[in-house]
């Protein structure tokens, strides 16, 4: 078995299971004629393990594996059977198989390896959609990323960018759409949260995961309202029944911001169900970029959850579990600015004005987040059929400090709690006449309240929202095409309660019906050529935040849809709107993906085309110059507007030597207001990036992989219209000539230059201990991120040296 | 199940948000009072407002306001908060350490202090009258004489800088965050 043969077998068994076996392979009916089937690789290379021996514990049937590694057990009685499989040289493994489950695909590990031999039960895509464009993060790049936020891990695929407020805050953005257009999917759940503005990034823990799968399409059918640009899902390793007490325990350091963590996971199978109890905690200090210290940067983060499984019937799961979340993030002091001559001071330092000795004290401004989430769910499978149906319930609470006056200082600006409960249900059935779907629906219940005690007007009013969805997605596999046509209807209700700057009551109500589709091609030319194309809708109604926001963030001052008009070319804030007077039509974004992979024995390439059109668009855009006691303010008013983006991501590996390989990766993206022919702001940049990788072959050690990084990201040409502080302070509102009421989204200062990026990454493996040492922007190069709203007030951060250590029972 | 789970949260469920508690807003200032006392006691005052706060409407000034040439006066600033029907002046003078108030003028408003304030350059002269516990100027109390020539429209800009932890005798109008930025116009007469 040479190692030049790499991984080509495997992939090609995954795109044939990309295509026919997503969902369940449902098992013959009649006993004795259940027939169990599968493939046996090695962990490390994917390759097929020729020979390996495949034994029915009960009835001491078996099989051996053949060229492909794979093996076929016929005339099985047993309902449920533990199956063994062992191989010369690898850690034997026994799997509690169900008849009604797919094909098996074994993993077994060396016997060195400090990996666990693992059974996938079918290559299942959690996705449910099956011609959308669809990424995983590879377990060496989940290992690599260790530590790192959600958003940062997630940067690795590519058309996947964030949008940052600074270091420690950064929301994953898919195809140029972020925050409340993408949807977030946590073990399955609906991630809840003020997803309002970009500066809330996701409160999840990106280490408790095993698996993150990106579907970089319009997936409302699926996922209901807000999947525009796409979905993130998150979702744990299954354990084995009967499986031994296994434990993880890291140590993280890091050189910038002198940051320290520990991770530790224990799980265990038992006859009849399996448990697992994680725990990650970090803290983070003052960070530095390559000639100052950032202060006000620190964070700090715990995390833990507790997941079960309960088999209670051959065709029976219970699944419960329970997360905790916190977290303390710093924000920069010095990106604090009253009025507009403060934010030019700020624009022209050359370095942040405030800059203390190294800390790990988080003052204001801050961020302080818990969330909690509980999760109940039970699966029944049977010869013809799944049925799922899940009961998720998630609190999530914010608060946000700011500069106050004195003894205001230690007393949160904005403090809010947004409790949700989701029902899920899900009806799979098999196939039928070729053809085999998903039917289902969905209940939401949302309730936001303020927590009192502010001592200034509520940013967002308080509200509850009612969502309720039904969706039928079927599919049609005939030959190398499977088409998948699926459809979704949602109602949303929402009841709102909140306070004007006089604290006058308004009250508000909103319903949306709506209808999204999908219609997609998954088509395998040959072995070796993939492609898939789907045209899919979705939509978005407009968030409280949008409709309702009122008053200062930062140096700006903020209107939301409802809370002005526009009376003779001039603002007036004194009426809250409502559906009557303004209406508000929801976002509705169709989008087309296409992808094209190429797959041969040393090659793969994979690229991506999108185009979307989204209508009813909500975005700031200038308002004018308000002057106020602390001096002028630009104000920015919500509206909506039609918009488009297309671009292109691309992605390539090159295996030269069985130790030596390359990856290539490029993405470009571009997107309009149409009304204005303006660019959307914060779009991320054009990238390209290449990785050369060795795989060192030193006796003593089970893996030693050296990889260096470089990456390059162009500056952003297509950038918003330029209006200068000064002209914005020059600005006449009687007769504005540089910012007026109709003008586009502009950005005060140019898009920052290109910059040329080095990473340098080692993982070794011996025994039971893993060491990652890494070395991320090497020559500690000074830049600025456009794509980060920090980089009006100081560069980002220099070179960080970070090291863990991982030792595995 | 899935009916038993809908029953259990029809308990928890009401479809009424709750009313939103009312916030007084501690921290805006709404209305300046500019209080010059001459030495026989006579108080000229002047008020610059902005009554709806973040909303879109500029600050008011009052339409014209007159001192007397080459006279002493005491300016005393009162700071209020009218949403909320609060005094803010008391609460900047018992966090003095970490504020101060700056000055600029149009050339020959005052004679004393000589020159045009210190916010374009810290090292301008102003007659502070009040100071915090570290011994450096606040400026809600201050010392002016006004210039010899009578003149219309001549401009007076104070500026409130909130300068937590970081203020000494050597910041200026360019450290910290803005909490008042004002130009009034001044005339002078006989």
């Amino acid at each position: 078995m040479s190692k030049q043969s790499y991984n080509s077998v495997p992939k090609i068994f995954t795109l044939a299971i990309f295509l026919f076996g997503v969902n369940f392979c449902f098992a013959q009916t009649d006993p004795c004629e259940r027939v169990i089937q599968g493939y046996v690789l090695d962990i490390e290379t994917d390759e097929p393990l020729i020979g390996a021996a495949v034994l029915v514990q009960e009835t001491g049937q078996g099989t051996s594996t053949g060229l492909d590694g794979f093996f076929e057990i016929i005339n099985v009685c047993e309902e449920e059977t533990d199956l063994v499989i062992s191989y010369l040289g690898y850690k034997k493994m026994k799997h509690h198989h169900d008849a009604h489950h797919p094909i098996v695909k074994v993993y077994l590990a060396a016997d060195g390896s400090m990996l666990e031999s693992i059974i996938v039960e079918a290559e299942r895509m959690y996705s449910g959609i099956s011609t959308g464009a669809i990424q995983r993060l590879t377990e060496d790049q989940m290992l690599l990323a260790t530590g790192e936020s959600l958003g940062s891990k997630l940067t690795q695929i590519p058309g996947v960018t964030t949008i940052q407020n600074g270091q420690n805050l950064m929301s994953p953005v898919i195809h140029g759409l972020t925050g409340n257009r993408i949807v977030i999917m946590n073990q399955g759940v609906r991630h809840e949260y003020q997803s309002w503005d970009t500066d809330h990034a996701p409160e999840i823990d990106g280490d408790s995961y095993q698996t993150i799968e990106v579907i970089k399409g319009a997936a409302s059918v699926r996922y209901g309202a807000d999947a525009l640009g796409g979905v993130i899902l998150l979702e744990g390793k299954p354990i084995e029944l009967s499986s031994p007490l296994s434990a993880r325990i890291g140590l993280l350091g890091m050189v910038n911001g002198r940051a320290g963590g520990v991770q530790s996971q224990v799980r265990k199978g038992f006859k009849n169900g399996t448990v697992e109890l994680q725990s990650n905690l970090y803290q983070q200090g003052d960070l530095n970029a390559p000639e100052y210290i950032m202060t006000n940067t620190g964070m700090t983060t715990a995390s833990h959850s507790l997941r079960t499984r309960f088999h209670l019937s051959s065709n029976l799961d219970l699944e419960a579990s329970i997360s905790d979340l916190r977290q303390k993030i710093g924000i920069l002091r010095s990106s604090v600015v009253g009025n507009l001559d403060d934010l030019e001071i700020a624009l022209n330092a050359k370095s942040p004005s405030i800059q203390d000795d190294f800390s790990y004290e988080i003052a204001p401004p801050r961020q302080q987040i818990v969330h909690r989430m509980g999760r109940l769910a039970l699966e029944y499978v049977d010869d013809h059929q799944a049925f799922k149906t899940q009961y998720s319930y998630q609190r999530n609470l914010r608060e946000e400090y700011d500069v106050r006056r004195g003894n205001q200082l230690e007393i949160p600006n904005i403090n809010v709690q947004l409790e949700s409960h989701i029902v899920d249900l899900d009806w799979t059935h098999s196939s039928w006449n070729h053809l085999d779907g998903h039917i289902g629906g969905q209940w939401k219940f949302n309730d936001n309240r303020n927590i009192p005690g502010t001592n200034t007007v509520s940013f967002i009013p308080n509200y509850i929202s009612h969502t309720a969805g039904l969706y039928a997605i079927e599919r049609y596999t005939k030959g190398q095409f499977v088409w998948e046509l699926g459809a979704r209807l949602d109602y949303q209700f929402s009841n709102i309660r909140g306070l004007d700057a006089n604290n006058d009551l308004y009250l508000s109500q909103l319903q949306f019906f709506n209808t999204s589709g999908i219609l997609g091609l998954a088509y395998q030319l040959n072995e070796h050529i993939q492609y898939t194309s789907n045209i899919s809708t979705a939509w978005r109604p407009p968030s409280i935040g949008e409709l309702f926001r009122f008053g200062r963030r930062g140096s700006f001052i903020e209107y939301g849809l409802w809370r002005y008009q526009v009376d003779d070319g001039r603002l007036s804030t004194t009426e809250v709107q409502d559906q009557e007077s303004k209406p508000i039509t929801a976002e509705q974004a169709f989008k087309w993906v296409h992808d094209i992979s190429f797959q041969q024995e040393k090659w793969f390439v994979q690229t991506t085309l999108h185009g979307s059109l989204i209508n009813n668009y909500i975005y700031a855009r200038p308002g004018g110059v308000s002057q106020t006691i602390r001096g002028a303010a630009p104000v920015f008013i919500y509206d909506q507007d039609n918009v488009w983006i297309w671009g292109a991501d691309f992605q390539s590996s090159w295996n030269h030597h069985q130790q030596w390989s390359s990856d290539f990766s490029a993405r470009y993206i571009q997107g309009h207001i149409r009304s204005s022919d303006s660019p959307i702001p914060m779009l991320a940049p054009a990238q390209v990036a290449y990785t050369l990788n060795y795989k060192a072959d030193i006796p003593w050690f089970d893996k030693f992989n050296l990889s260096w990084n470089s990456e390059y990201t162009f500056q952003q040409w297509d950038q918003p219209p330029i209006v200068t502080v000064d002209q914005l302070i020059a600005n006449d509102p009687d007769n504005p000539i540089n910012y007026s009421l109709e003008d586009p989204p502009f950005d005060v200062l140019e898009s920052p230059e290109a910059f040329f990026l080095h990473d340098l990454s080692c993982l070794v493996q011996k025994d039971r201990w893993q060491v990652i040492l890494q070395v991320q922007n090497v020559f500690n190069e000074s830049y600025r991120s456009y794509t980060d709203r920090m980089r009006y007030f100081t560069d980002n951060i220099g070179r960080q040296i970070n090291a863990s250590i991982f030792y595995s029972i | 199940m899935p009916f038993l789970m809908l029953l259990f949260l029809g308990f928890f469920i009401a479809c009424e948000p709750e009313d939103p508690d009312p916030e007084n807003d501690e921290e805006s200032i709404t209305d300046i009072t500019l209080n010059f006392v001459d030495d026989s006691g006579n108080t000229l005052t002047t008020v610059a407002s902005d009554p709806d706060g973040d909303g879109p409407e500029d600050v008011q000034f009052e339409e014209s306001f007159t001192l007397k040439t080459s006279t002493q006066y005491t300016l005393s600033i009162d700071l209020f908060n009218s949403m909320n029907n609060e005094d803010i002046t008391q609460e900047v003078q018992e966090e003095a350490a970490e504020h101060q108030m700056f000055f600029a003028w149009s050339d020959g408003l005052f004679s004393d202090p000589s020159g045009t304030g210190n916010i374009a350059d810290a090292t301008g002269t102003v007659n502070y009258s009040d100071s915090d516990s570290n011994g450096n100027p606040l400026g809600i109390v201050t010392e002016w004489t006004t210039g010899t020539e009578v003149g219309t429209e001549r401009d007076f800009q104070i500026i409130l800088k909130h300068q937590p932890d970081i203020k000494t005798a050597d910041t200026g109008a360019q450290d910290g965050e803005t909490d008042i930025d004002l130009t009034f116009t001044i005339s002078l007469e006989d």
